[in-house]
């Protein structure tokens, strides 16, 4: 009750609240940054110099137009699954299944380019765009609607679809999809008129680096601007609330599930129609786990994520030039990945370890005068 | 023995406290209070909610640490850093939220943490046959073997009180033990608390209650604002005098009613059927109707069906029998989006958890029930300035204080949230207001204001419902009062014209 | 053609024990942690540190014996982790069990390549060979889906009636099972609500290793990257299936154990389904039995909900 407040603290919990909101701007960095301090640890064990290796993953990934280009080419798909995930968690959803609709929204892109009688590009561009949307979005809103209607948890479903994913993208190419006489289990290559156009001379950077940009701008409008994210918002934070004030708790989440399918979907076909042209086993090559810390990284905020994704994009471009030089696995990048979202989810726990510290520390002070 | 009996001219001591303080993040809930406790007495600690009753027994009972002072037991200076402690020195503590476990039986509740078990084997039959002796001894009777989740408020209790009895507890802490009791079980409670000193031991006895401290203590010590305010000997004090040591000044019992004619019925409730959460039928056959200008009082003690009334208007339970009707048009079973859009507010018993995001800044919970209207929402898109505007002016209009509007309404204190529910509901201007519970755990300041504006919206014509367990509440606010139990309306009073003995045995499910 | 068939059931059922045989460890490691009121998504993470340590424990000290014991060393390192990040920092248990498995999977993976290599990756380490028990072995069906195993497989069938009797017959059991339901019972009880959790949590940490070890050193002695594949997060549906109750949870293991024992063998012999499918079997299975009970029992009341004494 506020009328027991001391009006000697009052001042002092603001200066509080002032160190704790700095302190959850920078948290994420400082995440990264022990975690990149681990991974040279790691490094320095086995024998290698950190700081070199950091230096050739860093001109790697930037030092060069093929680089920034490649970097940006990383950062694509995983930016665009890295806010779909944003989508769910931001209505406490955690969904770990952006793997298989990436996937899923890969093989619907394909099948489409490959089979539906269309000429017009323009036209192709949207059919191509809404399979794979739709299909991720279908991967998403299964796990979806078992959560919103029997309660069960989207975790596991989300995890166990990733596999079902997988298995089919299999069979799909031992059989419906799989271009004949062919040695590889692959599908025909999309027709050149198809492809996202390349954006950038004497690179392989392709438009779906501007799709991406695009859902950066929706996913700002979805939560800062229109009321649907808001009621995403509500339901995750608090349903019962949500429902208190009428609004539909299982239909905002089969909503919110749908949409980040959706854009691992749009991922998925953006790698297909981008950069690899045609469907092949494992050409996600795994963006839809690293989006999950992504989103955490990027703590869900629009900038963040996109900062995340490029930080992630980077990694793995440079990762590729550092193993290339001073012979580390690229694993290695997994580790500072994973390390991160772990510092990271220490942050409220530091933080209030150093606001008690703080505390004591006025306390102390004050007793003093 | 190097400490002298400072209190008590001799007296025989269990507890002494001396000079205890407490503080949480920059509120002193605890200043410098003292408190003794004689071998075989019911002593009353008296306060209002957040008076700092329960911080001083927590700290006594070693779940708390205190930031100064000390306590001594039988004479002799005693730190408690845990509740381990404190049982070993043979203090029990029954919490105002029973510490049960709903899906374990009574044995197993009684025997968790028990020193006299071999790790290798849980012997229950053990505890079971000491908890019968307890339960012959006291009067309690209990089936050991039940589940506690099936047992009834009541029953619980009697096995909290064993829990305590069987660790030979010498000194028991009750905190507001009748809450959620009938008048019949509070009765039965009494006794067995009265054989319980007989035998030597002692108890202190939290509660807000003034009649009940008349009652049942033979001392009380009353507490305001963190500070001891005085200690007496009952028999030697009134309800006024303790009145006036609790909250510091007169307190207004009684408030006006302005003349205002009645209107037409605005919700009707006709033969009701709800469930619980369990699947328990919980309201049977529930009728009545309040109209435009009046307060409908719903009296009756906790968990007879309140909650779910009021979540049945607003068509957050199903109705599985009945109907309800809102300005005449049926509204059962519709969607709460439709019932709220008829003219509906409410300001439900849990806010914490059912009215307001703890994560949403005050802005965000000022708006939440109409953020996609008009000024907030304009062609699709919401407008942070507009609803920023807005709740700087109700911050203002209803004084609502901690932070600015842009802080997170978890940094407020529970009497600001309070305010920021009742400012969005009495905002949006509806037809109906229920109040369930609406001055739990606010002090009578704001309790006194809440309550001015409930007379106040009726005065303007609007219907109220007020469903609350405080029957003195019920009574200075409603123009009728109905009583409910187990889901039934057993009588229907008006509160100048009704006893005290009458409403309580109506309570107690008695029929005229 | 009928004695056909009798090798076929056997060699099913046989194939279900060594498939269960992880999922029972790993889903009885789950109970301890659901039962203090910890969400433990963590038990991929636990089994893959845990297949990697018991790899390298039995590579360098030529005993599978060994490994085992340091499989179940970094099972609970990785619990260890857990334990810090949902009780003391007060974390978000699920996002921590997500990101302890993608740091196992990094961490795993590096140390592999940086140990070995790409070309020489140790094969055929010491493992544990099948001991065909006297005279139960020899009953006809029952013993060789029984009782022909590696030492691990007798191990998890001593591990199940242990972990049933700690948790319902003794006081410990009686304070675990009330630290998830009621952890401010405990603690007004005395009980050191802290202790318990951390407690076991290594305890799952330590199954959960135990079971990351059967994968690598339980029958062939190798190590792939992702040698989990997903067995850790089968292993939470196995425990929510069972209604977080330890024999629950193994029925539930054996079921999908079975599922995975069936595709297997249907794979090896001529069946019209593409194996795909068949593949897909045991996680189509986990979200139907999810679908079919979920929501007749409860979860522990305090599952996910770190303990604040002066909340």
């Amino acid at each position: 009750m506020e009328q027991k407040i001391r009006i000697g603290h009052i001042e002092v919990v603001r200066r509080e609240q002032r160190v704790a909101s700095l302190f959850g701007m920078f948290s994420s960095l400082i995440a990264i940054f022990l975690a990149l301090v681990a991974g040279g640890v790691v490094m320095a064990v086995v024998d290698i110099n950190p700081f070199t290796a950091y230096g050739h993953l860093f001109a790697g990934a930037f030092a060069s137009k093929t680089g920034c280009a490649n970097t940006l080419i990383k950062t694509t798909p995983l930016l665009i699954a890295g806010l779909g995930l944003s989508i769910s968690f931001r209505c406490n959803l955690i969904n770990i299944g952006a793997e298989g609709q990436m996937i899923v929204g890969g093989i619907a892109a394909t099948a489409v380019a490959l089979y539906l009688p269309v000429s017009s590009p323009l036209l192709m561009f949207v059919f191509i765009f809404l399979a794979g949307f739709l299909a991720g979005g279908f991967w998403g809103a299964v796990p979806g609607i078992l959560k919103a209607k029997f309660g069960i948890s989207e975790i596991i479903n989300t995890i166990m679809l990733n596999y079902i994913a997988i298995h089919v993208l299999s069979f799909m190419l031992d059989g419906p999809l799989r271009e004949p006489d062919n040695y590889y289990p692959q599908s025909a290559k999309i027709a050149q008129e198809f492809w996202l156009a390349k954006i950038l001379d004497g690179t392989r950077l392709h438009a779906g680096f501007l799709i991406a940009l695009v859902l950066v701008l929706f996913y700002y409008l979805l939560f800062y601007r229109l009321p649907q994210g808001f009621r995403i918002r509500t339901v995750g934070y608090n349903p019962k609330a949500a429902r208190y004030a009428g609004m539909s708790v299982s239909s905002n989440v089969v909503l919110a599930m749908f949409l980040s399918g959706a854009f691992a979907g749009i991922a998925g076909m953006s790698e297909i129609l981008g950069m690899h042209h045609r469907l092949y086993n494992e050409f996600t090559s795994g963006y839809g786990f690293d989006a999950i810390s992504i989103a955490l990284l990027g703590k869900l905020h629009p900038l963040g994520v996109v900062l995340a994704a490029l930080f992630f994009g980077a990694l793995r471009v440079g990762a590729n030039a550092m193993q290339h030089v001073v012979q580390i696995p690229i694993a290695i990048v997994y580790v500072i990945q994973g390390l991160a979202v772990l510092f990271i989810l220490t942050d409220t726990f530091f933080r209030t370890y150093i606001l008690t510290s703080y505390k004591r520390k006025g306390l102390k002070r004050r007793k003093r005068a | 023995m190097e400490h002298e009996r400072t209190l008590g001219d001799g007296e025989d001591l269990v507890i002494e406290m001396r000079k205890i303080s407490k503080q949480f993040s920059g509120v002193l809930a605890n200043d410098e209070v003292d408190f003794t406790l004689k071998r075989g007495e019911i002593h009353a600690l008296l306060g209002e909610n957040g008076a700092g009753k329960s911080t001083l027994m927590n700290i006594l009972y070693g779940l708390y640490s205190s930031d100064g002072g000390e306590i001594l037991l039988n004479g002799e200076k005693k730190e408690f850093s845990s509740p381990n402690q404190a049982i070993q020195n043979r203090i029990g503590m029954i919490h105002q939220h029973f510490m049960l476990i709903p899906t374990l039986t009574v044995v197993e509740n009684v025997a968790l943490g028990l020193k006299d078990q071999r790790f290798y084997r849980l012997n229950l039959k053990k505890v079971e046959k000491r908890i019968m002796e307890l339960s012959e001894l006291y009067g309690l009777a209990i089936n050991p073997w039940a589940r506690v989740g099936e047992l009834s408020v009541g029953e619980q209790q009697r096995v909290e009180i064993l829990k305590v009895l069987y660790r030979d507890a010498q000194v028991l802490i009750m905190d507001e033990p009748t809450a959620v009791l009938t008048p019949n079980e509070v009765t039965e409670l009494f006794i067995v608390l009265r054989d319980i000193t007989k035998r030597g031991n002692s108890i202190i006895f939290i509660s807000h209650k003034l009649w009940e401290v008349m009652e049942i203590s033979d001392r009380v010590t009353v507490l305001r604002d963190g500070r001891r305010i005085e200690t007496v000997e009952t028999s030697l004090t009134t309800r006024e005098k303790l009145a006036e040591m609790m909250v510091g000044r007169e307190v207004i019992l009684q408030y006006d009613h302005p003349p205002v004619r009645v209107g037409a019925p605005i919700l009707q409730l006709e033969d009701v059927h709800c469930a619980d959460d369990k699947g328990l039928e919980v309201l049977r056959s529930l009728s009545f109707s309040v109209c435009a200008g009046e307060v409908v009082g719903i009296a009756g003690v906790d968990g007879n069906g309140q909650k779910e009334l009021a979540e049945v208007v607003h068509g957050l339970r199903h109705v599985d029998f009945g109907k309800i009707f809102f300005n005449r048009e049926e509204i059962t079973n519709k969607k709460p989006r439709q019932i709220i859009a008829r003219g509906l507010a409410h300001i439900p018993e849990d806010r914490h958890s059912t009215a307001i995001v703890m994560d949403f800044s005050v802005t965000e919970n000022l708006t939440l029930m109409n953020f996609d209207s008009p000024p907030f929402t304009t062609y699709g898109m919401r407008h942070s300035r507009v609803c920023t505007e807005y709740a700087q002016r109700m911050s203002d209009l209803y004084d609502i204080r901690g932070g600015g509007v842009t802080e997170e309404i978890r940094n407020l204190s529970g009497g600001n949230q309070q305010k920021v529910v009742i400012a969005r509901e009495l905002d949006r201007n509806p037809d109906l207001l229920i109040a369930a519970q609406p001055s739990r755990g606010l002090d009578i300041g704001a309790t006194e204001f809440i309550q001015k504006q409930l007379i106040a919206e009726r005065t303007k014509g609007k219907a109220v419902l007020l469903i609350s367990t405080d029957l003195d509440e019920v009574l200075a606010v409603s123009d009728r009062v109905l009583i409910i139990y187990k889901g039934e309306i057993m009588k229907e009073i008006i509160p100048s014209q009704a006893s005290f003995e009458e409403i309580g045995l109506a309570m107690a499910g008695v029929r005229d | 053609m009928s004695s056909l068939f009798d090798i076929s059931i056997t060699g099913v059922l046989t194939a279900t024990i060594r498939m269960a045989v992880p999922l029972v460890l790993a889903s009885l490691g789950g109970v301890f942690t659901a039962r203090v009121g910890i969400i433990n998504l963590a038990l991929e993470g636990m089994m893959l540190f845990g297949a990697f340590s018991g790899f390298i424990g039995a590579v360098y000290s030529g005993s599978a014996i060994i490994g085992a014991v340091c499989g179940m060393a970094g099972g609970a390192l990785a619990a260890l982790i857990l334990a810090f990040l949902s009780i003391t920092a007060k974390a978000n248990q699920t996002v921590a069990g997500v990101g302890i498995n993608i740091t196992a999977l990094g961490i795993t993976s590096y140390l592999l390549s940086t140990l070995f290599g790409y070309g020489n990756r140790p094969y055929g380490v010491a493992s544990f060979s099948n001991i065909a028990i006297p005279v139960l072995s020899d009953i006809p069906v029952i013993g060789p889906v029984l009782f022909d195993h590696s030492l691990l497989v007798y191990v998890t069938y001593i591990a199940v009636p242990a972990v049933w009797y700690l948790i319902y017959r003794t006081p410990a059991g009686l304070t675990i099972r009330a630290t998830g339901e009621n952890p401010r019972a405990v603690d007004t009880l005395g009980g050191n609500v802290m202790r318990t959790r951390y407690l076991c949590t290594l305890a799952s940490g330590v199954l959960a290793g135990l079971a990351g070890a059967y994968l690598t050193i339980g029958q062939m002695g190798q190590f792939m990257e992702n040698v989990t594949a997903g067995k850790g997060y089968i292993a939470v549906a196995a425990l929510i299936f069972g209604k977080w109750k330890p024999l629950g949870a193994v029925a539930a293991s054996l079921l999908f154990g079975f599922a995975e024992g069936l595709q297997l063998r249907l794979q090896i012999g001529e069946s019209p389904i593409p194996f795909q499918f068949l593949s897909m079997l045991p996680y189509v299975m986990t979200m139907v039995a999810l679908l079919l009970f979920v929501g007749r029992a409860k979860a522990p009341a305090a599952m996910g909900k770190p303990y604040n004494r002066q909340d």
